[in-house]
């Protein structure tokens, strides 16, 4: 890894996503700073409901229809995306940013063959005829693992499986070559035997097309496995952002502590599970000062009412905490 | 069991589900509407001037004036006081035959749901033949055996209109059967009559109540066109669609026999319809978070 | 070839289906009170010998299933009888008729399903506004007002009134309208609601998303993904209409006094002429097993689905 200063792909800044409900506004992303660089593999983790989807889908504005991007921007190659008109944006996404979902089984058209959805990005950004975008398209499905490919572009959805499915979703999002790739959880509703294949196919095309990867998911041994860097969430907020050994072995924020004490084995053994006390709050009504305050051990009176903001407090390590010091 | 019952009507009855059902304006309106409907249907005897028989020979045709409402039919009588007497059929046999249909509807459904197989395919097929038929003409078919005259009528519609409610029935039975306190149950050792009292018949209730609500209209429209083409009530009784088909002949010198008879069909059918719609959204949990 | 196999055995269905109702319809009419012979002879004088030669001729002296299969074998190569009141031949009095049906049912189907389907996009896509309350406002008042008052109105508004269109009868093409729009009207407020709700929910859909996500247009997205999706219960929903059109043109034609078969089933059944009665209630239970089998079919060619899963449907 040499130390030459990469480009940002991706700037955030300040971003306020919002849904609106019924029962009051659901603040999902308040207030999010980020960074993504060319090339990099980043990862987002948290909890469900974090706002961890949310964040991502803001990207390319595919949220639901009560969603309100409330402030903020999202610079991408020098445009801000926020700010374009739809039909600008029609022509990023596909092309320059593509996003593979969490459920494969209802993310595919059930009438239409998968052969030409597969093929439709290549004819709606690059003019192509539909004969030679469909043999690229076969060549798509090859690539992504598919066996048949030229028999199973004729198939119909529902005669693919899951980890097919999801492959068929890469196919297409992948064929336009993309600078930006968002995978929100792509392997969460997979058979297990099949994620590590998924996941295998994406680090390669990664590689192959030199595409940024920005992956969601709520797996610590994904992050490890996939990522370069890593961003934690908590409950609408960026609470710890840094490269991906640091987060494992010192991580600064109580939340990411307790939730890398969850799930990795250490060294000593332990003989209890650890846990977090408590539950994610509700993001309608979020606490005063520091979220995560109510169910962290370290908290002081500093914590109830400041919030703290996301610092870097080493290279290339930000942590939003009072009192990440006293806690390392 | 008697409790049970009761403690699902007072969830109906509930506060929340109230509160949220007076949110939906056309709901709110159409129960409005029915209440004077139903209150025009109650006093009738008070509020109309003449009886619906009452032959004036003087009066034929005459417009609506203040002393005519709606003005006069071809035999003299008055026509707001048919029309008010009117409200009382269409709603006695908008209830009746929901009655009826519900009465050979909801059992098929029931037997069909719980017991499955045969008995299952062989009521699902006979419903959708049924139902596959033109109703106007199956109903026409069987006032012609029976005969003219409104109980026939009620049988006839009925008789075309029971398949919603057995596939209603039949779906929820389903699913609730398969489920596994159901399996408990039978492992007790509970009858299938208790099975069906206790834990179907409860839930398949709210959607009953929807339904009932929303085939009322079709109930009462369907009566009043069998009636318009002579096969249902007989003179003098003053069924709206009877008035429809007496008044037809005057209509361009006397509208007004035809107006309105037709108009409080629509406003009838239309406040259960609103009522029906809003009652769906607010009875239907899939919905209400939609 | 799962589409052959299925619409094969959608045919193989129709066919006891129609037996079956040719049972129950000839066995209703053996049992209707009156005796065909004395219908037949209404009035003139015979002698006790001369009913009995008629009787043996017409083969009424035979069992009931003898009968049914005579009936039966003359039906096939279309001889539905003779009515009873003009002594024209049955299939004669329908085949004059039937155009004049077919030709309302079709006006009336499309008037209803564009308007229909027309409606039900813009307010799915314009959900929550204005135009979607009072659109959704009007088609539930819509399908509450009774076809024939309405039918009625129109022509003491269009017909008398503004003299622009004929009162009754047959005068040509125009001489529908009024008819047409009456049938309509009812049909028209379910497909606008039922297009609507589809719509809306295949809007949600996940694979709507991707869609989006592809970059693609939004007429290709609303057309090729969303509309194909949401327009297969419309389509279901045309075929099953039908049949229901058949009905209401018994009300329609009867009340515009229109040539065609409708009328012409509610004359007989008021004349109590039993032999059209019969025929045309074999004709309407043929173009209802039809009707639905070319629906099943259809539904299949647009739901790849349906023929994957066996039994299943939509």
């Amino acid at each position: 890894m040499g130390d030459f200063l990469p480009r940002t792909l991706l700037s955030i800044r300040d971003l306020r996503v919002y849904y609106e409900t019924i029962r009051g506004y659901v603040r999902a992303v308040d207030n999010v700073n980020l960074e993504i660089y060319e090339g990099e593999r980043f990862c987002l983790i948290g909890e469900t409901g974090c706002g961890k989807s949310t964040l991502a889908l803001a990207i390319p504005r595919l949220l639901p229809p009560n969603a309100r991007i409330l402030s903020g921007s999202i610079m991408f190659k020098n445009i801000d995306l926020l700010k374009l008109s739809d039909s600008e944006l029609e022509e990023i996404r596909g092309r320059d940013i593509a996003v593979v979902f969490q459920n494969p089984m209802r993310s595919l058209n059930p009438v239409l063959r998968v052969g030409p959805q597969v093929a439709e990005p290549l004819v709606a950004h690059f003019k192509t005829t539909w004969r030679e975008a469909l043999v690229s398209a076969i060549k798509q499905l090859s690539r992504v693992g598919i066996p048949d490919p030229e028999l199973r572009s004729r198939d119909y959805p529902h005669a693919f499986s899951g980890g097919m499915k999801q492959r068929a979703m890469i196919a297409m999002m992948t064929t336009c070559k993309p600078s930006l790739l968002i995978a929100d959880e792509p392997t969460t509703a997979l058979d297990v035997t099949i994620q590590a294949q998924v996941l295998k196919l994406i680090r390669e095309l990664k590689d192959e097309y030199g595409l940024t990867l920005l992956l969601i998911t709520h797996n610590f041994g994904i992050v490890a496995e996939m990522c370069d860097r890593a961003g934690v969430m908590y409950a609408g907020k960026l609470v710890e952002v840094s490269n991906v050994v640091d987060i494992f072995e010192s991580p600064l924020h109580p939340y990411t502590k307790g939730l890398i004490e969850c799930v990795v084995a250490r060294k000593k053994s332990k003989l209890r599970l650890s846990q977090i006390p408590g539950a994610p709050p509700s993001l309608i009504n979020p606490p005063e000062g520091c979220r995560f305050h109510p169910r962290c051990l370290y908290a002081n009176r500093k914590c109830v009412s400041e919030e703290p903001q996301l610092i870097e407090v080493s290279k290339g390590h930000l942590v939003a905490c009072h009192n990440y010091e006293s806690n390392r | 069991m008697i409790r049970l019952f009761v403690e699902k009507i007072k969830l109906l009855g509930n506060n929340e589900t109230f509160k949220l059902f007076l949110t939906y304006k056309r709901g709110v309106a159409g129960l409005i509407l029915l209440s004077l409907i139903v209150f025009l249907a109650l006093t009738a005897d008070f509020i109309t001037p003449k009886r619906f028989d009452e032959i004036d020979p003087s009066s034929r045709l005459l417009p609506p004036t203040i002393k005519y409402i709606f003005g006069t039919d071809h035999m003299g009588r008055d026509v707001f006081s048919r029309v008010v007497y009117g409200a009382r059929i269409a709603l006695w046999v908008g209830l009746l035959v929901v009655l009826v249909e519900a009465g050979i509807g909801v059992p098929l459904g029931l037997l069909g749901g719980f017991y499955g197989g045969r008995i299952d395919k062989f009521i699902s097929a006979i419903t959708d033949l049924i139902w596959a038929f033109p109703p106007i003409i199956l109903a026409l078919a069987i006032v012609t055996i029976l005969g003219p005259g409104l109980t026939n009528v009620v049988i006839a519609v009925s008789v075309i209109s029971w398949a919603p409610y057995t596939r209603v029935v039949r779906a929820k039975t389903l699913s609730i059967v398969s489920r596994e306190f159901i399996i408990a149950a039978r492992a007790i050792g509970e009858s299938s009559l208790s099975i069906i009292l206790r834990y179907i018949l409860p839930n398949i209730l709210p959607p009953i109540i929807v339904l009932a609500t929303l085939t009322i209209p079709s109930a009462i429209l369907y009566t009043t066109a069998l009636s318009f083409l002579g096969f249902g009530a007989q003179p003098p009784t003053p069924d709206w669609g009877l008035m429809l088909n007496e008044g037809r002949d005057y209509i361009f010198m006397a509208p007004w026999c035809c107006v309105f008879p037709g108009l409080f069909i629509t406003l009838t059918a239309l406040s259960f319809n609103l009522l029906g719609d809003a009652l769906r959204e607010v009875l239907d949990p899939k919905l209400r978070y939609g | 070839m799962e589409l052959l196999t299925y619409v094969t055995k959608k045919l193989l269905i129709g066919i006891p289906v129609i037996i079956g109702v040719t049972i129950i319809l000839f066995y209703i009419m053996y049992i209707l009170p009156g005796d065909p012979i004395q219908l037949l002879l209404s009035g003139e004088r015979v002698t006790p010998e001369r009913v009995e030669e008629l009787r043996r001729a017409w083969g009424l002296d035979q069992p009931v299933y003898v009968q049914y299969f005579y009936w039966l074998s003359r039906i096939i190569r279309g001889d539905l009888g003779i009515s009873i009141v003009t002594k024209q031949p049955v299939s004669l009095l329908i085949l004059q008729r039937l155009p004049y049906t077919l030709a309302l049912m079709l006006t009336s189907i499309i008037l209803s399903y564009v308007i229909g389907v027309l409606t039900g996009i813009i307010t799915a896509l314009k959900r929550g506004s204005l135009l979607d309350s009072i659109l959704s406002t009007s088609s539930i008042i819509c399908y509450s007002i009774p076809g024939f008052w309405f039918g009625l109105i129109l022509m003491l508004v269009f017909a008398y009134y503004l003299r622009l269109l004929p009162v009754s009868g047959y005068e040509g093409w125009h001489s529908l309208i009024l008819p047409a729009l009456s049938l309509a009207l009812p049909s028209s407020a379910y497909v606008m609601r039922l297009t609507r709700a589809e719509m809306v929910e295949v809007l949600g859909e996940d694979y709507i998303r991707t869609a989006w996500a592809k970059g693609l247009n939004k007429r290709r997205v609303l057309l090729v993904h969303a509309l194909r999706n949401a327009i297969i219960p419309v389509v279901t929903m045309f075929f099953l209409d039908l049949p229901w059109l058949m009905g209401g043109a018994v009300v329609i034609e009867t009340l515009f006094a229109l040539p065609g078969m409708g009328r012409l089933l509610y004359v007989s059944i008021l004349r109590q002429d039993y032999h059209v009665v019969q025929g045309i209630v074999l004709i309407i239970t043929v173009l209802t097993v039809v009707c639905n089998t070319l629906g099943d079919v259809v539904i299949a060619i647009l739901d790849p689905r349906i023929r994957f899963e066996r039994g299943r449907g939509v």
